[in-house]
């Protein structure tokens, strides 16, 4: 009985937010756009198998849009002749994965650390701020090569490095929020009610700190993935064959006047990512704000 | 302090079958419907009503400054000086308006530029307006200021907002709204943020240059009892429509529509009358303040004493800056003091311990000034009432959650239903009574009420007095009741302790602290506090 119950309620939290979504066409299309690059990204490898690293140096700058050879050769192969869209879904898992984790990690850790800083102030919380300070005051990428270069260029130290530079703008936001939530009431009303400090932290102040964070982290996806691929221009990011969608971009650059699909598709698919993010970003933010939800909800209750 | 001018009785503001409307998702709803009223030289009109009422959309028509959309002006003429400004272009108009007609807000810190000198910013109007040179046009700044009885105003002049009280920034707003020697002037709530002796001395003001410069003044309040001090004529409005309207006299003692009689029937001050008198057995106190200080920068309370007992509403009254609201934050532990010692019970709360101290949180409640701050807008009703038992986990069972909340929504007079929905839907009253029922969630001894109804409306703050009584009854609760309006506080305590400047200057119980004042400053704050009485007597 407990459980029918239970999943009655998931299903109505389902068509809730699904009825949203289909109150912001905007959204819906930012979501079925960015859940089929994230099915590329996860199923998309094993799908193409070896092919992304196939060469086939008859068919070099294949132009695109043609019929005349395999499906896979759809939107045209790169200067050693390997097909594009095997490339690009290549490119997707690894793009996703590297720039998905850093962003999410330097968001979590920035987030709560600003939180901390906020909440606490004192001593803990200069601290992290000088530390702040400091990851700013170094040029990122610099800072980035170096660490990379002592230490092995892998996938895991990249994303780390990634997420540590792009650290100070979510701890300074959130420690600013924090200042000002901080004094509210609710606050006081919670301290004086016996609330720990966690429990205010993470219950009463994050919650509203949070549409902000998710709000940079959209805009910083697509910051995230061109320094990703500086780097890996610059050698010390990704290792080829591996790929990434900043990396074909960089290296496409020296074809453009001959084969301009070489750094045209991934460009593109980089700008439509970072557009539905920002879409999403808009309508999440309307989400999570019990004031404003109402804009998504109502007109559904209009047509009924 | 009422004048009745004969003289020049010029029609200066006509307004006519005036009808508002808002556009919003769910369709159109009419903010003023059918409003007339006319206003005279030298005569001071009174727009009465509670939050929603359309009184502050009326002053905005006549000031051109609707926002059209969503608003939309359906009907109606405004006629100023029998030209219909609804007419006009917004040119024409806004040449005509900035130098006939003038209004003086309430909140005056946001009105106010602050990165500019108040000298500088009166000047302003004088240079736009009229053309004259710079030093003129700053001679007559310091004019205006004397007048409004700024101190030393050649100094101050140049002086920012931020640097002037309340008081102080309404006068400067007035003098702003002078400077073009307008036929009519438009104070909206221009009191209510201000201490009852500052609020005096305002509307004294303002029926003074009315006087002298023979101006029309319309007057929007919630609080009957200043429409009662300065006005001439009255109209009520409630729900957009004027339910009643006449002279002031006429409406206050003949009231004849049953909302305005509802409305004086709300006036704190009254309800001290049908309170059950609960005889008193001088037990050990819960609560035992001693000689306790708190110094900031300056002092913002100093060697305070008193005693709280067993079921007794104990209210302190004091202007800003008396230090009420840091004796609550003492209270509450949010705050430590700097000397002197609370005892609950017996044991010192500043020597608590963790666990003492948890344990001392679930006894002692608050319920805030401002319902809009003192709830978690991400929160829902429902999560909001019973973090309480969250966070005491041994109190209650979580399955027994959803049908303690139900209780206590009925308890304060909401529906049960209301859990799911968020605080933003609320009105304030309402919100109030959610804190309330917060508050009441881990059955506590005390609850601190810091200005716990003066955001409210006259009629809503009634009943939340009425509510906080009945639960006083029901739960043997006592009260910590703070608040800087008088008559809510007679309404409601059984002893009362009067603050000024971080000292207690008077206390006792509160018949005896009403009718007989023994302090200087206990009988100021009495006079200056306005009442209806003065006007029916």
């Amino acid at each position: 009985m407990q459980l029918i119950l239970e999943k009655n309620h998931l299903m109505n939290k389902f068509r809730k937010i699904f009825s949203m979504f289909m109150n912001d066409k905007l959204a819906l299309i930012s979501i079925i756009f960015l859940l089929f690059m994230v099915f590329l990204a996860i199923f998309g490898p094993s799908l193409i198998s070896e092919s992304y690293t196939k060469m086939n140096l008859r068919l070099r700058n294949l132009e695109p849009f043609s019929f005349d050879h395999h499906f896979m050769y759809f939107f045209g192969a790169d200067a050693l002749g390997r097909s594009m869209i095997a490339r690009l879904i290549l490119a997707t898992q690894n793009t996703m994965f590297i720039a998905g984790s850093a962003v999410i990690l330097s968001m979590t850790l920035g987030g709560v650390l600003g939180l901390i800083s906020g909440y606490y102030g004192g001593r803990i919380g200069n601290l992290i701020m000088r530390l702040a300070d400091i990851i700013m005051s170094f040029p990122s990428l610099l800072l980035a090569v170096i660490v990379l270069y002592m230490f092995d260029p892998g996938l895991l130290n990249l994303i780390i490095v990634l997420a540590f530079t792009r650290m100070p703008i979510y701890m300074r936001t959130a420690r600013a929020e924090v200042l000002e939530i901080r004094e509210r009431l609710f606050v006081s009303a919670a301290i004086s009610m016996g609330a720990s400090n966690l429990r205010i932290i993470f219950k009463h102040i994050a919650p509203l700190t949070i549409p902000t964070l998710i709000t940079i982290a959209t805009l910083d996806f697509a910051f995230v993935m061109l320094g990703e691929s500086a780097l890996s221009f610059l050698g010390v990011g990704i290792q080829p064959p591996e790929v990434t969608w900043g990396l074909m971009v960089a290296q496409g650059r020296n074809y453009l006047q001959i084969a301009w699909w070489l750094a045209f598709f991934p460009g593109l698919i980089i700008m439509l990512v970072a557009l539905s993010l920002n879409l999403l970003s808009s309508w999440l933010r309307i989400v999570l704000d019990p004031r404003q939800r109402w804009r998504l909800e109502n007109i559904g209750d209009k047509s009924e | 302090m009422v004048t009745k001018v004969s003289n020049a009785n010029k029609l200066l503001l006509k307004v006519n079958n005036l009808s508002v409307s808002f556009d919003t998702t769910e369709g159109s709803f009419d903010a003023v419907k059918a409003v007339n009223f006319e206003l005279k030289k030298g005569e001071t009109l009174a727009i009465i009503g509670e939050s929603g009422s359309g009184k502050s959309v009326t002053a905005s028509v006549i000031m051109g400054i609707l926002t059209c959309p969503p608003g939309k002006i359906k009907s109606g003429e405004v006629l100023l000086n029998d030209i219909d400004i609804l007419k006009l272009s917004d040119s024409d108009r806004r040449k005509l308006m900035g130098s006939k007609v003038a209004i003086i807000f309430q909140d005056t810190l946001s009105h106010l530029n602050p990165v500019f000198s108040v000298g500088s910013q009166i000047a302003e109007c004088f240079e736009v307006h009229k053309n004259i040179s710079k030093k003129e046009s700053w001679k007559k700044t310091v004019q205006l200021l004397e007048r409004v009885r700024i101190p030393n105003p050649s100094r101050r002049a140049k002086d920012f907002p931020h640097q002037f009280s309340g008081g102080q920034r309404q006068r400067v707003m007035i003098a702003m709204a002078l400077a073009l020697e307008p036929d009519i002037i438009i104070a909206d709530e221009p009191t209510t943020a201000l201490d009852v002796t500052i609020q005096a001395k305002i509307l004294e003001l303002l029926g003074e240059l009315r006087d002298e410069r023979n101006m029309g003044l319309i007057l929007i309040t919630h609080d009957l009892a200043i429409a009662a001090e300065i006005s001439d004529k009255v109209i009520v409005l409630n729900e957009g429509k004027i339910v009643e309207k006449g002279t002031t006299k006429d409406v206050f003692i003949n009231p004849n529509h049953a909302y305005t009689r509802q409305l004086m029937n709300s006036i704190p001050g009254k309800i001290a009358k049908q309170k059950k008198k609960i005889s008193k057995k001088f037990s050990d106190p819960i609560l035992e303040i001693k000689n306790i200080s708190k110094f900031y920068d300056t002092t913002a309370c100093d060697d305070v004493s008193f005693n709280l007992f067993s079921n007794e509403v104990l209210g302190i009254v004091g202007e800003s800056g008396s230090g009420k609201t840091t004796i609550s934050n003492l209270i509450l532990r949010l705050e430590s003091p700097s000397n002197g010692e609370i005892l609950y019970h017996g044991k010192n709360i500043l020597s608590f311990n963790k666990n003492d101290l948890f344990n001392f949180r679930r006894k002692v409640q608050v319920v805030f000034q401002d319902p809009y701050a003192s709830l978690n807008p991400t929160m829902n009703i429902f999560d909001i009432i019973s973090e309480p038992w969250v966070i005491h986990s041994d109190f209650l069972h979580k399955k027994l959650h959803k049908s303690k909340v139900s209780d206590l929504l009925k308890s304060v007079g909401l529906h049960p239903d209301d859990a799911i929905k968020f605080p933003h839907q609320f009105s304030g009253g309402q919100r109030q009574r959610i804190a309330i029922a917060r508050a009441l969630a881990l059955n506590p001894e005390i609850i601190i009420c810091d200005e716990a109804v003066s955001a409210l409306d006259v009629s809503i703050q009634a009943q939340i007095i009425k509510l906080l009584l009945n639960l006083r009854n029901k739960f043997s609760l006592s009260y910590i009741f703070i608040a800087h309006d008088l008559p809510v506080v007679k309404d409601l305590a059984d002893r009362v302790i009067v603050m000024k400047s971080g000292k207690i200057i008077e206390q006792g119980v509160v018949d005896d602290v009403f009718n007989f004042p023994k302090e200087k400053y206990t009988k100021d704050l009495l006079k200056a506090s306005p009442s209806i009485e003065k006007l029916i007597s």
